[in-house]
């Protein structure tokens, strides 16, 4: 590697320090390979542009810093040539090969449930893909209410069981107690011996089922906890491209946002990513999203506080297994309201 | 840039090229690169007008070398370097300027592309000429988009036994020899 990608790509875009700047530009009029490296990553942010890549303040500074010259819009267009070429070629090869068992997500998705005839468009595939997805979501959403509640029941169920069998100790004891007191009377002497010891176990009982009694009123007094409220939404890369941005409401109870991300594809590397808010503030991060055991789909928690109405963009990064600098892979913009 | 231009004279170009070597030939070919490296910094830095710039960096070396001054440098492209950054910071027009006159590009309206049939069918052309492998790779490089892309280049770049930087490289090599191609075609149309 001649330059670092991430640097070049930094200096592209107007973001590199002066001195950094005027180093790297030294070696661009003297290395033949560094110059040729520059020229290359130019067509990477090229195509990256055309593909609908990148986050939005980098597809603004290559629309202010790079597209207005002339070189640069004529390389523009002979990119889009070369993927017209790509697209065509893929959609003739794809009619005749059959799927690979590493085909993305959506695809195989779309093979199982046999619709390959007719959805010919990966778009159409993703759509299919993310509806598919939402119903599993959904379902799975109501099952877990579902058993919470089941749990929460059967706790006052046991609860209530033990103040039960609580007070049924102390009837039983008092019952002991009460034939007690009618049975013949034993000789005096007996009577003096262990009327004492009994009378003392009698009242610990009786305060001991009033003290259970008293619990149990004050449980069943006491407001059941909250139960946590999850916000859950699935955005797609396809969202991005389609008119408008999405728009997320934003339950004014939720404690968290579930952000389902399809990204079109399983990752190899570890996922992380960050939250920017307006002016490119970074809200929230995680350089660590939990594995993706859906498929494409990679979830990211956020504390619903920190989503409060305004525009967000969120960049997920991959950083491939064998190391190295994280890589962007997908922007999904949204606005909640 | 200055109010007083000095144009460059054959005679000063002369100089300028004996300047960057003792073989004219490719002493003209280091003049033209150097042109054209300069141009596509300028335009890296924001530069609304980099020809301009770049013109004006060969005429002020040009300038000091009819002028009899010895310019010891090991490596002439260091110092054309060092002028072009001098001319830059001089521009007048400043970098608010700059940003208004990139604004103005940017709303030109697009050049035609009446010859967009005759560009795709000599990029067909082209594409067809190429070796199977070669055309593989650049076909499948620019395939997909968003995550795909990525993914199905890291692939691509797995089968190969290379690094993703390698293929980047190999693509935009591949991408200049189509080029060239497509030009020579054009030019027989």
């Amino acid at each position: 590697m001649i330059l670092d990608p991430k640097a070049t790509r930094r200096y592209l875009l107007g973001r590199m320090a002066d001195a950094e700047r005027d180093e790297l530009e030294k070696r661009l009029l003297a290395e033949d390979a560094a110059y040729e490296d520059v020229l290359a990553t130019e067509d990477e942010l090229i195509d990256e542009y055309l593909a609908g890549g990148g986050s939005s303040a980098d597809r603004r500074a290559f629309e202010e810093r790079l597209l207005p010259h002339a070189r640069i819009r004529e390389r523009v267009a002979y990119v889009r040539r070369l993927r017209t070429l790509a697209a065509e070629a893929a959609a003739a090869g794809e009619a005749v090969r059959p799927r690979e068992a590493g085909a993305p997500w959506g695809e195989r998705v779309t093979a199982a449930l046999g619709l390959g005839r007719l959805a010919p468009s990966p778009a159409f595939a993703t759509a299919m893909a993310a509806a598919l997805v939402l119903l599993v979501g959904v379902c799975g959403w109501l099952g877990w209410r579902a058993a919470e509640l089941s749990t929460r029941v059967e706790s006052l169920q046991a609860r209530t069981a033990v103040a039960e069998s609580a007070l049924e100790e102390e009837r039983a004891a008092a019952e002991v107690a009460a034939p007690a007191s009618e049975a013949p009377r034993q000789p005096a002497a007996e009577d003096a011996a262990g009327a004492a010891p009994a009378a003392g176990e009698l009242a610990r009982e009786r305060e001991r089922a009033q003290r259970l009694a008293e619990r149990v009123a004050e449980l069943e007094r006491r407001p059941a906890p909250r139960p946590r409220v999850t916000a859950a939404f699935i955005l797609s890369l396809a969202t991005r491209s389609s008119s408008g941005v999405r728009e997320l409401a934003v339950p004014a109870d939720a404690d968290t946002v579930r952000l389902q991300l399809d990204t079109g594809a399983v990752a190899a590397g570890s996922l992380g990513a960050r939250l920017l808010a307006a002016g490119g503030r970074v809200a929230w991060s995680d350089s660590q999203l939990p594995a993706q055991t859906d498929g494409s789909l990679v979830v990211a928690e956020l504390p619903a506080e920190l989503l409060t109405p305004g525009r967000y963009e969120l960049l997920l990064e991959e950083t491939p297994a064998e190391g190295g600098e994280p890589e962007l892979v997908g922007a999904y913009e949204f606005h909640v309201r | 840039m200055t109010e007083d231009r000095w144009s460059l004279t054959p005679e000063a170009l002369g100089s300028l090229l004996d300047f960057l070597g003792p073989d004219p030939e490719s002493a003209g070919r280091r003049y033209q690169e150097i042109r054209c490296r300069l141009a596509r910094i300028f335009e890296w830095r924001g530069c609304a007008h980099p020809e301009e710039v770049v013109d004006e960096t060969m005429n002020r070396v040009a300038h000091k070398l009819a002028g009899g001054v010895v310019i010891e440098s090991e490596d002439p492209f260091r110092y054309f370097c060092g002028v072009a950054f001098m001319v830059f910071k001089e521009d007048l027009r400043g970098e608010r300027q700059q940003l208004e006159a990139l604004a103005e590009l940017r709303n030109l309206p697009p050049p035609p592309e009446e010859d967009e049939d005759e560009r795709m069918d000599c990029l067909r052309r082209c594409m067809g000429s190429l070796p199977e492998d070669e055309r593989d790779l650049i076909l499948r490089y620019h395939t997909g988009e968003g995550r795909s892309r990525i993914r199905r280049r890291r692939r691509l770049a797995a089968e190969l036994g290379i690094r993703l930087n390698a293929l980047r490289i190999r693509a935009y090599r591949l991408r200049g020899k189509l080029e060239e191609c497509v030009h020579s075609c054009m030019s027989m149309k």
